[in-house]
């Protein structure tokens, strides 16, 4: 197969001078075979006529059955061998798409074996509360919002738990820390967030400097509830370490509530002070308390949300699973 | 059968640690009978096609050309333009798609499957003989549990597929095995030496000879030129399988099929499964393994 045109060329110049693969260059040596024989019947066979009555044929009617019947023949061939380098092409292209299918169809029920059961997201249909959780909104759209928790999560406990191998890496800029002090917030420690996305985000946020979170920049929205989940963190080990034992045992932080929620009032500061916030402080509270009422009735898989995800299992294979899974191969 | 699939940790940053060992034998299966069918498609019927493992380095991978311009072993201008007079002049040898160079297979070949393969006499028997490898595969890990709940009806699904590709497979092989019809072609082509040979006497009676004789000498050549392009043109489609370099592009097949079997366990979908990468691996953040704890909390 013979990819060409691509080469921009002046009348596709490029296509009319490759030899190797066109017929148009093999055809010329017969060509060159049939002028030798016109030349010689031209130099050395006298048969010039002189008259009509000298002709050899009176009529070229007389070579169009011929030319006529060569023509059908070369067509028919032409056509049929077409056709069979495109039945050839479809065939293939249809027995790879069909094996790819099934391939594609085994591996997509072979997740939904119970050895993924760890690791699979909560089912909408199980789940009202994923299901109906902002309206009728698609989960990619609630992503912004029901990430936040997630994420913040994950950055808290990357940061107690791992040391920085880079100090310097996705470090907020002095500004930025400068902005972190004036808003209330006192940073004991190094910020480096694990995600580098969040770098991103943070790089193309517009903060105000009160803080506040302004309506449809859901990126500023989520740096900010970063920020809150950070200080819930912070005054935890505060309390801890004062002698205040906390018998909340596992933070609840999950996709399953769209916002941080706590007893304290930590989680609604940072819609605080913007009047354009698009929660309202009774409809947080309200969803605060459907999350605990529903929290309960959870499916054990959810029920302990990020916590079964993120701070209860050992190392790679523990959390991943793969390598202790093998998805049925030993029987398990 | 373990493959290594580093790459895929820098290409689909949703994938995580290794894959599960059905899915890399599945698709170490699939690669081998796609392989294997295309290999048999592009040689003769006990002729044995080299198949090795595919290598899944980043670095060195580069897709097959698709009109052979790899398989020749000297690139320099001399041999190209040696190879182009020789096309030309009719002297080329007819081959196949880089019948001697390897198919690439998922997982590579065992010397137990490689036997087998050579004990299948014939194109039809080494295909169907991976084929069932596969079937019963699915098959039997289907009843171990490994597709889930997912009821057998949908299973069947499955089967259903594999079994349209063999019914391609022997579409495919229908064209590669039976040639054109031996009569037609020999009739095409004398015909076409009959006109040879004719229409220089034709132009001779309808041209003015006294004049000069070069309009006579353009048509001739003009007319042969488009009649044997034609023939040509028929010639090569008719079996595509061969004529390099206007065959189908089996090695650039299997290769884009490969890489469509890699992205079945490249990772979950992003906007649906949890994105657990960055707290598992720590490696694209600091440079070395994260290990996670439950002592929070």
């Amino acid at each position: 197969m013979i990819i060409y045109g691509n080469i921009q060329s002046i009348f596709s110049v490029d296509v009319i001078l490759r030899i190797v693969g066109g017929a148009a260059y093999k055809a010329v040596l017969p060509a060159f075979l049939s002028v030798i024989i016109y030349l010689i019947g031209r130099n050395y066979v006298n048969h010039m006529p002189k008259t009509y009555e000298d002709n050899l044929m009176k009529h070229p009617n007389a070579l169009g059955a011929l030319i006529s019947g060569i023509s059908f023949i070369l067509i028919f061939r032409a056509n049929h061998s077409y056709g069979r380098y495109w039945e050839a092409a479809q065939a293939l292209y249809k027995m790879m798409s069909k094996w790819l299918d099934a391939c594609s169809l085994t591996s997509a029920f072979h997740y939904q074996s119970e050895s993924y059961s760890r690791i699979k997201p909560p089912t909408f249909f199980d789940n009202p509360k994923v299901n109906f959780q902002d309206g009728l909104r698609r989960r990619r759209q609630l992503g912004q919002e029901d990430l936040i928790d997630f994420n913040a999560a994950t950055d808290a406990w990357m940061r107690s738990n791992t040391l920085p191998r880079d100090q310097s890496y996705n470090r907020l800029s002095n500004d930025e820390m400068e902005e972190n002090r004036s808003s209330g917030y006192s940073n004991e420690h190094n910020w480096t967030l694990n995600r580098t996305n969040m770098e991103k985000f943070r790089r193309t946020l517009a903060v105000s400097s009160n803080n506040t979170v302004s309506i449809n920049d859901a990126a500023s929205e989520k740096r900010n509830c970063i920020l809150v989940e950070e200080k819930r963190r912070v005054q935890k080990q505060k309390r801890r370490s004062s002698g205040d034992d906390e018998s909340s045992s596992i933070r609840r932080l999950s996709m399953f509530s769209r916002r941080p929620h706590s007893s304290d009032d930590e989680a609604n500061s940072c819609n605080n002070g913007d009047d354009n916030s698009i929660y309202s402080s009774e409809t947080e509270e309200d969803n605060i308390e459907d999350n605990e009422s529903y929290f309960d009735q959870m499916p054990s898989p959810y029920r302990n949300d990020i916590g079964r995800y993120a701070f209860h299992v050992h190392g790679i294979e523990g959390i991943y699973g793969l390598g202790q899974l093998d998805g049925g191969i030993s029987g398990k | 059968m373990s493959i290594s699939f580093q790459k895929f940790q820098t290409r689909s940053q949703s994938y995580l640690g290794e894959p599960s060992l059905f899915l890399q034998e599945l698709c170490h299966l699939a690669s081998l009978l796609n392989a294997v069918a295309l290999s048999t498609l592009r040689c003769g019927e006990d002729v044995f096609s080299p198949l090795i493992e595919y290598d899944e380095n980043d670095d060195i991978f580069e897709w097959p050309s698709t009109d052979g311009s790899d398989l020749l072993a000297d690139r320099t201008i001399l041999s190209s333009v040696v190879n182009a007079f020789s096309y030309w002049l009719w002297l080329h040898k007819r081959t196949t798609d880089g019948e001697s160079l390897p198919l690439d297979i998922i997982g590579g070949v065992s010397q137990e499957e490689i036997d087998m393969l050579q004990k299948a006499r014939g194109g039809s028997a080494k295909v169907n003989l991976c084929w069932f490898w596969l079937i019963e595969f699915i098959t039997r890990e289907h009843l171990a549990g490994s597709t889930g709940s997912v009821s057998p009806p949908i299973i069947s699904r499955i089967h259903q597929c594999l079994s349209d590709g063999n019914v391609g497979y022997n579409s495919a092989r229908k064209i590669a095995f039976i040639p054109f019809p031996f009569p037609h072609a020999q009739v095409s082509l004398l015909a076409l030496i009959l006109l040879m040979v004719a229409v220089p006497f034709l132009v001779l009676e309808y041209t003015d000879q006294d004049i000069s004789s070069w309009f006579g000498t353009c048509l001739t050549f003009a007319i042969i030129e488009v009649l044997f392009g034609l023939h040509e043109v028929a010639r090569e489609l008719e079996s595509p399988f061969e004529n390099v370099p206007n065959h189908l592009p089996l090695r650039v097949l299997q290769a884009q099929f490969n890489q469509s079997l890699f992205q079945l366990f490249s990772g979950f979908h992003p906007n649906s499964f949890w994105n657990t990468d960055e707290f598992i691996y720590g490696d694209d953040v600091y440079g070395d393994r994260v290990y996670i704890s439950e002592k929070e909390d």
